[in-house]
């Protein structure tokens, strides 16, 4: 029995190199192997495919039969990796974790608040489609606004009114006046929807939100389990003091449950919080696992359990 | 009886109904909401009033308390029927539009795709969801999924119970899951199979009265056998067993000096003549995919419209009396100089008669037996199918007619696309939508108001 690891196209030797790094030091000889491809290395007629073995002491090129569980860290942009990846998910005796990496929040924000139980951690969000200009924000209000796809912070827009009618420089991480921030997204080139989140005065760090980003994934049993957490847009800020970081976790716990239900493929995961300035959590984003983690985060003490966890879990959807 | 609900908060299963309300359920009763059941109180109340419940648009008023709404995942803003049977309240329809299992596209956005089929909501209310077969919580029998909100238009999100009647409106979930549902919803989940086309062959070869409908058709094995089956019936057309609208085909036929390949199989159709069998031995060598899961089968030599060949997609389903009825007729033709006639290589849609009038100078009545003819051999292709131990209730029939009017059976597919007949007949379109949410109502036990 082998374990696949399914990479974006040009990640595949780097992923191998990090996780051949770290994951040589914690298996034990039950293990299974661990493989590590790209669709561009999948025959699906021969069920076969081609990558890298990282769980020997030495990295091999090696051709196996399509593992049974496959642990998808990639993001696919080519309609032929989409459609490997899609043939992927329909077959039958295959179980890929994380069908996708990349969410439409638009769509786990309505999840969200269908449920109760989470829907308190949402803020009013609206959409605004650039091709039917079918939403203003109100120029008395703050927002956050981003494009609905993806969970990248470098495109999160805060913006709140301008306290200078003369001017048109406000304070935020991007400066507009009024209504003008629809002018700016319709001028983008990034993506056609866009999510407009009314906010109440939140915790900012130099004009930009200060934002929790939490790191999960599913352990033995199909339980979520926390792995990191870590703070935009600086890591090494020092968090107020009303902000409680645990309670932060906690609720990117009952968030992923009930969003789980809805993408039960989700295997690993990060959700992004943002503060209101009395200190309660609020959902800005899921994604999947970023490069940061891979690159940076996984280098610490994380790793170990980090590996445990895609090896019971692999046993548990093999044994359920 | 039509039903509106106001939820009253309370930690008992109580339903409340008028006072003057006539059943024979006192104190005690047995709730059903889609598969999922409890037994509640059933009170009676003067302060609601008797009146309604004879359309969607004018229910009559129950209240229902908060326990019993979340015990069995009722949606308390939608409108449902209500029946009483001895001691047991049963409210719907709860109907299931089971997709795929690519969960992260099935947003409210996608499903709004969907919501054409609701133009007869009115006729049966109820709770309609979709959902894929990954979100089933089998242990706690209960999916999530999304429901169509008809009050505010809208699709959302929600938990509920398994459902009394399955529309399967995806081929891609596994078998354990489709025998499951089979068996949680009693064989009340239609299309519960997609068969291949050689499947298809199998089975009419084995019916005596279909068999003449059926052109001769092999799975290729060898050059050999290929040689031996052209050289037998002239034209052929290899096709994919497991592709449709068109893909994957090539095209041969017979000359005195050779053979001529007309080949589909890429976005550009290549065209090529091959002098001798020696070189046709060749092209198959170099081909060897038409050896792997590949059709062979007689190329007829189709009626045309203006010089291009048609064929015709009959829409079957079953109606509310569980009959097969014919919803719908569109002729589809090949584009110019294609051979093959699917819409989305370039062919256009025409209605069966006007295709009738232009390819064949007969008389009216004599394109009136041509019709009986197309439509008796689909109905009783339906009712062969029908045998077997699965639930059809939709096919989309694939039917040529050959240059005497002679109709055979190309195709029958489970999951057809009807887009043909937006563009050509709107109302038809839409009643090719409406038929199986009608159908779906009838199976988990409740009236439509049939038109």
């Amino acid at each position: 029995m082998v374990i696949g690891i399914l990479s974006s196209n040009d990640m595949e030797e780097e992923y191998s190199k990090i996780l051949h790094s770290l994951f040589k030091n914690y298996k034990s000889s039950y293990d299974e192997d661990i493989v590590v491809f790209t669709t561009l290395n999948i025959n699906l007629q021969k069920m076969e495919v081609a990558g890298t073995l990282i769980s020997q002491d030495k990295l091999h090129t090696v051709q196996v039969p399509l593992p049974s569980i496959i642990f998808n860290f990639s993001l696919q942009r080519e309609s032929s990796g989409i459609k490997v990846r899609k043939a992927l998910e329909e077959m039958e005796g295959v179980t890929l974790i994380n069908y996708i990496n990349k969410f439409d929040q638009w769509m786990i924000m309505d999840m969200i608040s269908s449920n109760d139980k989470v829907k308190s951690y949402l803020l009013p969000y609206f959409i605004y489609d650039k091709a039917k200009r079918d939403y203003r924000p109100e120029e008395e209000k703050k927002y956050i606004t981003m494009p609905s796809r993806g969970a990248s912070l470098s495109r999160v827009i805060y913006a709140e009114p301008d306290p200078d009618p003369e001017s048109d420089i406000v304070r935020g991480s991007q400066y507009f006046k009024k209504g003008h921030i629809t002018d700016y997204i319709d001028a983008s080139l990034c993506q056609r929807k866009w999510l407009f989140i009314e906010i109440p005065d939140i915790v900012l760090h130099h004009n930009h939100p200060l934002v929790c980003r939490i790191y999960m994934q599913k352990s033995n049993y199909n339980r979520w389990d926390f792995l990191k957490r870590i703070l935009y847009p600086d890591p090494n800020m020092k968090v107020p003091d009303n902000i409680n970081l645990k309670h932060a976790e906690n609720a990117a716990k009952d968030l992923i449950n009930e969003i789980n239900n809805f993408l039960p493929s989700i295997g690993h995961c990060f959700i992004d919080m943002i503060f209101s300035q009395e200190g309660k959590a609020y959902f800005l984003h899921l994604g999947g696992l970023d490069q940061y983690f891979f690159k940076v985060l996984l280098r610490d003490d994380i790793s170990k359990k980090f590996y445990k966890n895609i090896i019971s879990l692999s046993r548990y959807y093999r044994a359920t | 009886m039509w039903i509106s609900m106001e939820v009253a908060p309370g930690n008992k299963e109580v339903i409340v109904l008028p006072q003057e309300m006539d059943i024979n359920i006192n104190h005690e009763g047995k709730v059903i909401f889609g598969k999922n059941s409890c037994n509640a109180f059933i009170k009676r109340s003067s302060e609601l009033d008797f009146i309604g419940g004879d359309n969607y648009d004018n229910p009559m008023k129950i209240i229902i308390s908060s326990k019993l709404v979340n015990q069995l995942m009722i949606q308390p803003e939608v409108v449902y029927q209500i029946k009483f049977e001895g001691r047991k309240i049963v409210i719907g329809p709860v109907i299931g539009l089971l997709l795929g299992p690519h969960d992260y596209m099935y947003s409210p956005e996608h499903m709004k795709k969907y919501s054409d089929r609701f133009g007869i909501y009115k006729e049966i209310g109820g709770l309609v969801y979709a959902f894929s077969e990954r979100t089933i919580d089998w242990k706690n029998s209960r999916i999530y999924g999304l429901y169509y909100n008809w009050k505010n238009k809208k699709w959302e999100y929600g938990t509920f119970p398994i459902p009394a009647a399955i529309y399967r409106r995806d081929f891609h979930s596994r078998k354990e899951t489709v025998k499951k549902l089979m068996e949680a919803t009693g064989g009340k989940m239609f299309n519960s199979w997609r068969f291949g086309k050689f499947y298809l062959y199998k089975h009419i070869k084995k019916n005596k009265n279909l068999l003449e409908y059926l052109p001769e058709t092999e799975v290729t094995e060898d050059y050999r056998q290929v040689k031996r089956f052209i050289d037998k019936v002239g034209n052929v057309i290899l096709k994919p067993i497991y592709l449709s609208r068109g893909r994957g085909i090539c095209i041969i036929t017979k000359r005195e000096d050779g053979y001529k390949i007309t080949d589909y199989r890429s976005r550009q159709v290549d065209e090529l003549f091959i002098e001798n069998s020696e070189k046709l031995k060749d092209f198959f060598i170099a081909n060897k995919d038409l050896f792997d899961n590949y059709l062979i089968q007689r190329y007829l030599e189709l009626a045309k419209v203006d010089g291009a060949p048609f064929d015709i997609r009959v829409v079957m389903q079953k109606n509310v009396e569980e009959e097969w009825q014919c919803s719908g007729i569109e002729c589809r033709v090949a584009s110019k100089k294609s051979l093959i006639t699917n819409i989305s290589r370039g062919g256009y849609a025409l209605t069966l008669d006007e295709a009738l009038k232009r390819s064949f100078d007969v008389a009216k009545e004599e394109r009136e037996k041509m019709k009986e003819a197309i439509y008796y051999l689909c109905i009783n292709l339906c009712k062969s199918l029908d045998r077997l131990n699965h639930h059809f209730a939709e096919f989309g029939i694939d039917i040529a007619l050959d240059v005497e009017g002679k109709p055979w059976i190309i195709e029958a597919n489970v999951f057809p696309s009807f887009k043909g007949f937006k563009n050509m007949d709107y109302d038809t379109y839409l009643g090719i939508r409406y038929t199986p949410m009608l159908y779906a109502a009838h199976l988990a036990g409740f009236k439509t108001i049939h038109r």
